[in-house]
């Protein structure tokens, strides 16, 4: 019941929020022009202000994340930058402008800590599973699930009503090769859920590095992560957040030094 | 026989002169046929098209036409050809017709002034006395949108086959006064400056146009204005297809189509001559059946007369190539840094005119800061008649020590043709607050070219940002928060649904089948009982029947019982196969026999010459109905399966 009325709400103010912004006068693309125009005069802390409150109204897109990134990276917020590349990534998995543009901030920063006698590698170990659920967005698995669901169960209907032998050989096989890639969508499908829905991951959005501490407001310091890197992000108490980077480290750190994906 | 055949040919040679006749008067009755079309759907207010009426006519004489009166539309030109025409007679001796069959094409070129449905008059065609009328034509004229525009800096496209296809303004046809030795009668390449005299760096557009009074087919610009002693901001480049729209020139009626637009900025003062536009020109000529042909038009020169920017009131710095009308800003990314840490300086000029070689402020010191060489950028939109954009440039600059520095104020001058004067903007001075490094970062670093933030050889936030792709203009911004589409009610419907339909369409199959057997049964077990009462109301009747019909309806019971019993037909079974069939469902290989002696003794019976006694038909019957009492115990074991 308490989840139907906080669905309710969140509906509610997913209507009404930009609804009074409209009402203010401004559409979300009339505002997202307005920020692009101050990206392009190069007042870039206004436009990240603009595409920020854009954010806050509700409005998404792959083009608004990319663009607030964008802003970011010039104004040297380069954590935060990588924040919202990464998620302009999720959103669209192949956008080459935000593949190109976390490459060269990744490299820069790493570029950086080696300088400053670090080893920071700040693209994630990522295995064999979650490079294929990188390669999809929840849209397209969930639309390509969908499509061979619909097929197979289709082939599965017609078959019955079919009485050639080799018309129901054909479509056996062609069941069987359905039934293989639906079982696949749906995994990549769940994955992705899981993705959304469970692990949540966050990157370090400080300039600099941040301290990971042993427990909040602990002074002990258990290692430290390079604005940018990506973390995962286990639990929060008051302002600080449990996260556990790729090598498996655990560690407290200030919640306003990471920015959730 | 030889008689026969004249006859047969004497009537075939009759049947076809009437058929002959009776044809030629059917086609001199032949109402005529009249066609109306325009060259394009939909039609856009202001554009011209073209409205073909073809009608097509057989009759004695010349038809009588009378065309619509266009209401509502401007015909530009009109015009008529024959493309058909020929005579046949017909008949025999002095009454032999004369009949004309012709074809007329009436060409309108027309311009429709008002958006929405209009309604062209019928055509009215009269023939042999008979007036005949077409179907109205609709025609619906939608509102035109702007004029296309072109990408600067690229290639002309080849220009394809011209008909008027792009919006043109509305209104009457614009009068145009062209000196008499550019205007041919037909066709010319003219032109146009939108002024005669500008000072140095003051955009002038330059217009080149076709006139044209045909259609034409094919254009190549064999060469291009030339524009020496100009910088060039190309306005409208080569198009796909041209955009017509009709003119008056000189007192004469053409179309006219824009070919090249471009922006010209005169470089020095003194008289600039735009040489010659030259291109080859396929038109076609006259009606639809014309052949077309090549021609090659060149415009004349064009002389501009370039004024020199004044020299009262030139500000110091002013440069020449700053001319046009301009907005200018400078501002920093931040304003606290630390020592190393850059900062950005960003100065902007956004406005109208010659934006590509636009000349900024340059910082060659700045007090407790290293500078670098800036980096410049263009945003440059040449479309329509005029060339705007933003030249922007960044200089990156380093704190060396802490404290309260400033960034000098800015001062740009511009010339404002427009207004005939000098204008100078100025940026106010800006305070930065520098702490010192946090990680020991020292001014010494920062002279020799490092930052805190970034490596010493290309780390710099300002390579890093030549490096990123810039912002995307355009993006479907959604509200409504980012639920994950997995998560939507109609995928999860959509999901279950497809399995859902897989099981319904199961389980009624199954249903279907589990009746069809339930009903099987049913026959199976009603069997018995309804082959004695049969077999009951014949025994009462076994001395009204003939021994014929006895043994056909004995026979007849017997079959009916066996296929209730074995729910399947047995009547097309020879007496081996039922044998074998009652075998193979579980009746013993003596009941078998027996079933197959009763049905041969019945056959043999229906048939004989003698049919045996009142007392051999009782006892047939009662063997019969033994035997049926005897099969009615057996279970029968169920039919092979069926194929699903």
């Amino acid at each position: 019941m308490n989840r139907l009325a906080a669905a309710l709400v969140s509906t509610a103010l997913g209507l009404v929020i930009p609804l009074a912004a409209i009402a203010d006068g401004k559409s979300l693309d009339s505002m997202f022009d307005e920020a692009n125009d101050a990206f392009w005069n190069g007042e870039y802390e206004k436009a990240a202000e603009l595409y920020a409150e854009l954010e806050e109204l509700g409005a998404r897109s792959t083009a608004l994340s990319f663009n607030r990134g964008t802003a970011e990276a010039r104004l040297g917020n380069l954590g935060r930058a990588v924040c919202h590349y990464e998620r302009a990534l999720r959103q669209d998995p192949g956008h080459a402008d935000a593949t190109h543009n976390l490459a060269v901030i990744r490299e820069f920063i790493a570029r950086r800590a080696s300088e400053q006698g670090r080893d920071a590698d700040l693209a994630p170990a990522v295995g064999p599973w979650r490079a294929v659920l990188d390669r999809f967005s929840p849209r397209s698995a969930s639309i390509a699930f969908l499509i061979f669901d619909v097929a197979l169960f289709a082939v599965l209907i017609l078959r019955r009503f079919i009485r050639r032998e080799i018309y129901r050989l054909t479509l056996g096989v062609l069941a069987g090769v359905l039934a293989a890639l639906t079982i696949a969508t749906l995994a990549v499908t769940v994955g992705k859920w899981n993705q959304i829905s469970g692990e949540r991951e966050g990157i370090v959005v400080v300039r600099g590095v941040v301290e990971v501490m042993e427990g909040p407001d602990s002074e002990v310091k258990r290692f430290v992560l390079d604005e940018g890197s990506r973390v995962r992000l286990l639990e929060e108490r008051d302002a600080w957040v449990k996260l556990r980077d790729d090598q498996g480290r655990d560690g407290w750190a200030p919640g306003e030094a990471l920015g959730e994906i | 026989m030889i008689e026969h055949r004249k006859l047969i040919v004497s009537a075939l040679a009759a049947a076809v002169v009437l058929l002959g006749i009776g044809s030629a008067r059917a086609q001199k009755l032949k109402a005529p046929e009249i066609a109306t079309n325009v060259d394009r759907d939909p039609i856009v207010r202001g554009e011209a098209f073209e409205l073909t009426i073809t009608i097509a006519t057989e009759s004695e004489g010349d038809p009588e036409v009378r065309l619509p009166q266009f209401r509502g539309l401007r015909v530009l030109r009109q015009s008529e050809s024959h493309p058909m025409s020929f005579s046949f007679s017909f008949g025999f001796g002095g009454k032999s017709q004369k009949q004309t069959k012709r074809q007329s094409i009436y060409t309108f070129v027309l311009v429709a002034d008002r958006a929405g449905k209009h309604v062209i008059d019928p055509v009215v065609v009269k023939v042999s006395g008979q007036s005949y009328k077409s179907k109205p034509y609709s025609i619906q004229v939608v509102d035109h949108g702007g004029q296309p525009s072109s990408q600067p800096g690229q290639p002309a496209a080849p220009t394809q086959p011209s008909q008027p296809a792009t919006p043109m303004p509305a209104g009457p046809p614009a009068q145009v006064d062209i000196d008499t030795d550019q205007v041919d009668d037909e066709y010319f390449v003219q032109m146009h400056a939108d002024k005669e005299r500008a000072t140095v760096g003051e955009m002038v557009v330059l217009t080149v146009y076709l006139y044209t009074q045909w259609r034409v087919t094919d254009l190549e610009i064999t060469r291009e204005p030339g524009t020496e002693g100009f910088w060039v901001e190309t306005l409208l480049a080569g198009q796909r297809r041209l955009s017509f729209e009709p003119v008056q020139a000189n007192g004469k009626q053409y179309e006219r189509a824009v070919l090249r637009k471009l922006a010209l900025f005169p470089i020095e003062p003194g008289e600039a001559t735009v040489a010659p536009t030259v291109a080859d020109v396929e038109v076609k000529p006259g009606g639809f059946f014309s052949r077309r042909k090549t021609v090659k038009r060149s415009s004349a020169p064009l002389t501009i007369e370039v004024l020199p920017l004044p020299t009262e009131d030139q500000p110091a710095a002013f440069d020449p190539v700053n001319v046009g009308r301009f907005n200018f800003g400078a501002s920093i990314d931040r304003k606290q840094v630390e020592v190393g840490e850059p900062i950005t300086l960003t100065m902007t000029a956004r406005g109208e005119g010659n934006v590509r070689n636009l000349s900024l402020p340059e910082l060659d010191k700045v007090v407790g800061f290293k500078v670098y060489e800036p980096e410049t950028e263009v945003d440059l939109r040449a479309s329509g008649s005029t060339v705007t954009g933003l030249r922007t440039s960044r200089v990156l600059m380093i704190p060396k020590e802490p404290g309260e520095l400033s960034v000098p104020a800015l001062e740009w001058s511009y010339f404002d043709p427009s207004a005939g004067e000098y204008k100078t903007v100025k940026s106010p001075v800006r305070q930065v607050t520098v702490k010192p490094s946090s990680s020991g970062f020292s001014g010494d670093q920062a002279a020799q070219g490092g930052t805190a933030a970034a490596s010493p050889d290309d780390g710099s936030q300002d390579r890093l940002n030549r490096q990123l792709r810039s912002i995307l203009s355009r993006g479907d911004i959604e509200s409504g928060g980012d639920r994950p589409t997995m998560t939507r009610p109609w995928f999860l419907a959509l999901a279950i649904l497809a399995p859902l339909a897989f099981v319904a369409v199961a389980v009624a199959s199954r249903a279907r089948r589990r009746m069809a057997e339930n009903q099987g049964k049913g026959r199976s077990k009603r069997a018995g009982s309804n082959a004695l009462k049969r077999l009951a109301v014949l025994g009462k009747g076994v001395d009204e029947l003939s021994p014929a019909e006895l043994y056909a309806e004995l026979e007849r019971v017997l079959i009916h019982f066996l296929e209730d019993r074995l729910e399947a037909p047995v009547a097309g079974d020879t007496m081996s196969e039922l044998r074998a069939r009652l075998v193979d469902r579980g009746f013993s290989e003596e009941q078998s026999s027996q079933v197959v002696t009763e049905m041969e003794a019945c056959d043999f019976a229906r048939f004989a010459r003698s049919s045996g006694s009142r007392e051999e038909r009782r006892q047939g019957l009662d063997r019969i109905e033994e035997l049926i009492r005897s099969l009615e115990g057996v279970t029968v074991s169920p039919p092979p399966e069926e194929e699903p």
